[in-house]
């Protein structure tokens, strides 16, 4: 782990018009406790942009080794924006240093890479003249979700790192790769896009979707990212819910505010976020920019009172899943229980796979299921009972399939078995699958009355 | 945590462009949903409209087939047009082709998914196509309604029974075919024992049809000798179900070559653990007219003996009683009382 053990500011150094000057660190590094784990050094130039070169050459004494990195500033047509490689080990850290070198507060587009997974900060602001160390080693560790529920991989030890401006004001980044024992840094810098990124569009939960649903009087918080790329379409985001303006197209239905959901009355109403900012094109070196305002949004379901509890979440499976193009089926809270069982079937076998602690589980299910295991006379062991909506169509189960109305069992047996299942289950009126389309694997038996014709 | 946030997440990744392009689908999708709707009502008059489902039932994929199928079975049957009344015939010839290529380990096709929870909506869809076609009443249908018969104690046998001696030779033919047949499923390899039983079954429910004279013209001499000839073989099935179903036949035919067989076969049937079964088995000797088949020791010593008596489960609707062996044991012996 990396631990901030202290800072030194040194003495303002004058540099004369096309001077050069020489700066030996090891007295000031002196003023620190000894030894070190590693350090970094931070040269601010406070000139024109595009006017000061710096080098750092590190010298390994015992090895004669030199390592120098190249300290460069806005105008020198790179420093807008990076992606390098970082790598962690025992011995290793990567740090990224962002400096805004404005007098404005700059937005920084960030990612880092690793393993194919994409990790977002979506709310870096550098202040004026800020830098900003980012250690990748504590944003790896720290395991926080990004605003698309990813991490990076935690035991990810490369990967890449990328940033770029989203206001058009002057950063400066640098990625070190530090090797500790060997007191050696490596810096990697890349000249990628000489232009800001372009916005591009707005993203909402579920933006383009077929809605979501939700009960009267719910409060729901929706996050509102702005889209942006780089010139190599490279997307990056950045959070503006705060900054966005929200609007509800029916308000009798669901308010909003800075991105606050409240729904109001059953109906549907679509919520959008809408944000104004720039797209670039390099034209011969400069960037041209114009303004443009895109909006995402999502249509909000209002739908029947809740439950209050993961009877809400099932339901809204429901829609998520209709069990019908024409007329799907919605559950009612009174429509589960947590609790029903049999002589011979407990909740839990009734319920097993699934998600949440409450079914549905028909009256007529349960007393058919019970008297087939009565008349079977053996143990009978549930494959699958109840289906959430979700699971169903995981497994590839008929959108209306009865297991989701809570009216069927897929029993397990075997060649032997199976025959003697299925007709004592129809014997207790239920209809049953047949064998060349389940497999003997299982009998799947339900109580929806009138069965298919060849069941 | 509430699911919509994990829903959130799944729906953010598409990348900026097409994020634009999708905010057109909500458009693109109403219209299509309005001609999906409205094709069944108008599948009698319109022309548009059954083309849009013969052009459906022809897909290569299944689930748009089902479409075609589901939005039919919203039709009253004697409006369907000649033509499409032709493709659904068509088409089940060549699902089932396809469900018996896979039975038989042919080809692993694809247009056929598999077994086990993932192919309950295939299952689905080949139940309503196959209801469509049983509806239709066609007796060119018949080979085909024989080919998809492939469980015990369902409706779709008692269609095929129904008509009689017409269907009678289709039936034969099958038994016959599938006596050389071998099949595969997840869980079992060996003959095709279900299709076996579901044709004895239908056999069985002919019989009894006839001896009801429910049937124009009945049965005659002949038809009876052929189901016993066709039948026969199976009592040698390694299945004791399979046997168990062709005895039950047999006996309803009064095929007295095979008593001594048969009886035993029942007897066995008695036997079994699940009272359930002995039910189902006393529920059939309960049609059978013959006491040289019934093993009658057996059923007396059910009628006194059984644990079994219809009481009341615990907790159920009084509706559902536990099996009633003994009554049902006592019913099958006051057939015979000389016995």
């Amino acid at each position: 782990m990396i631990r901030h053990v202290g800072s030194i500011r040194v003495a303002s150094l004058p540099v004369g018009p096309y001077g050069t000057v020489d700066y030996s660190l090891a007295a000031a590094l002196n003023e620190l406790p000894l030894p070190l784990p590693f350090c970094s050094i931070r040269i601010q130039y406070s000139g024109a942009p595009g006017s000061m070169e710096v080098e750092v050459s590190s010298v390994e004494a015992r090895s004669d080794l030199v390592v120098d990195a190249r300290v460069e500033n806005e105008g020198n047509g790179w420093a807008g924006s990076g992606a390098n490689p970082w790598h962690l080990d025992q011995n290793t850290e990567s740090i990224l240093f962002l400096t805004n070198e404005s007098s404005q507060p700059a937005r920084i587009g960030f990612q880092v890479t690793a393993q194919g997974i994409h990790y977002y900060l979506t709310q870096l602001k550098l202040q004026p003249h800020e830098t900003r160390a980012i250690n990748i080693r504590l944003l790896r560790d720290a395991q926080l979700a990004d605003f698309r529920k990813s991490k990076i991989p935690v035991a990810a030890t490369d990967g890449s790192v990328s940033w770029i401006r989203l206001d058009n004001v002057p950063v400066m980044g640098r990625l070190l790769v530090i090797t500790r024992h060997a007191g050696m840094s490596s810096s990697y810098d890349c000249c990628i896009c000489p232009c800001p990124n372009s916005f591009e569009g707005v993203e909402v939960p579920n933006n383009g979707g077929n809605g979501l649903a939700f009960f009267p009087g719910s409060s729901i918080n929706f996050g509102a990212t702005a889209v942006y790329v780089d010139c190599n379409d490279t997307p990056y985001t950045y959070d503006i819910t705060n900054t966005a303006t929200w609007v509800s197209s029916d308000t009798a239905v669901a308010t909003v505010q800075a991105g606050l959901v409240t729904t109001i009355a059953v109906g549907q109403a679509t919520v959008s976020a809408f944000y104004w900012d720039y797209q670039y094109i390099s034209v011969s070196g400069s960037c041209s920019s114009s303004e443009v305002q895109e909006n995402g949004y999502c249509q909000i379901k209002v739908t029947n009172p809740g439950c209050g509890n993961d009877r809400d979440s099932i339901i809204i499976e429901y829609y998520d899943y209709p069990t019908s193009s024409s007329n799907p089926y919605i559950p009612v809270c009174p429509s589960f229980t947590n609790s029903a069982s049999t002589a011979h079937f407990s909740f839990a076998e009734l319920n097993v796979n699934q998600e949440y602690g409450w079914a549905i589980l028909l009256r007529g299910f349960l007393n058919g299921l019970e008297a087939t295991r009565v008349s079977y006379n053996q143990a009978m062991t549930v494959n699958s009972g109840y289906r959430e909506p979700a699971y169903n169509a995981d497994i590839g189960g008929a959108p209306a399939s009865p297991h989701v109305f809570g009216d069927a069992a897929d029993i397990a047996s075997g060649q032997t078995t199976w025959q003697g299942l299925h007709d004592v289950a129809k014997a207790n009126g239920a209809c049953v699958e047949p064998e060349s389309e389940s497999g003997s694997t299982h009998v799947h038996m339900d109580w929806r009355g009138t069965c298919p014709s060849n069941w | 945590m509430p699911k919509q946030l994990v829903t959130f997440g799944a729906n953010l990744f598409g990348l900026p462009k097409k994020l634009t392009r999708q905010r057109w689908l909500p458009i693109l999708l109403v219209p299509a949903l309005y001609l999906t709707g409205s094709a069944c009502q108008l599948i009698a008059q319109d022309e548009t409209s059954s083309q849009s489902v013969l052009r459906k039932l022809d897909s290569p994929n299944w689930k748009v087939r089902y479409e075609a199928v589901h939005s039919l079975s919203t039709v009253p049957l004697d409006r369907i047009v000649p033509e499409v009344r032709q493709r659904l015939m068509t088409l089940l010839a060549a699902e089932n082709k396809a469900k018996w290529d896979k039975l038989r380990g042919i080809t692993p096709d694809n247009t056929y998914p598999t077994s086990g929870p993932a192919s309950e909506r295939w299952s689905e869809y080949y139940a309503a196509l196959l209801g469509i076609v049983v509806g239709l009443h066609e007796e060119q249908a018949l080979p085909l309604l024989v080919d998809s018969a492939d469980s015990t104690m369902s409706h779709l046998n008692t269609t095929i029974a129904a008509y009689g001696a017409a269907a009678l030779p289709f039936v034969l033919d099958r038994l016959k075919e599938l006596s050389t047949l071998t099949v595969k499923m997840p869980g079992y390899s060996g003959p095709p024992i279900q299709s076996q039983m579901a044709l004895a079954d239908i056999l069985a429910q002919m019989i009894l049809l006839d001896q009801n004279h429910k049937l124009d013209p009945p049965l005659t001499a002949n038809n009876y000798e052929e189901i016993l000839q066709g039948l026969h073989p199976l009592l040698l099935s390694p299945s004791s179900y399979v046997q168990f179903y062709a005895a039950i036949t047999l006996a309803l035919g009064v095929d007295s070559r095979d008593a001594n067989t048969i009886r035993k076969i029942f007897a066995q049937q008695l036997a079994s653990p699940s009272p359930g079964e002995r039910i189902i088995t006393l529920q059939k000797l309960s049609e059978i007219s013959d006491p040289a088949f019934i093993p009658l020791a057996k059923v007396k010593d059910l009628a006194e003996n059984d644990p079994f008596f219809g009481q009341p489960l615990p907790g159920l609707n009084p509706l559902f009683r536990g099996p009633a062996v003994r009554r049902l044991a006592k019913r099958v012996l006051q057939k015979f009382p000389d016995n």
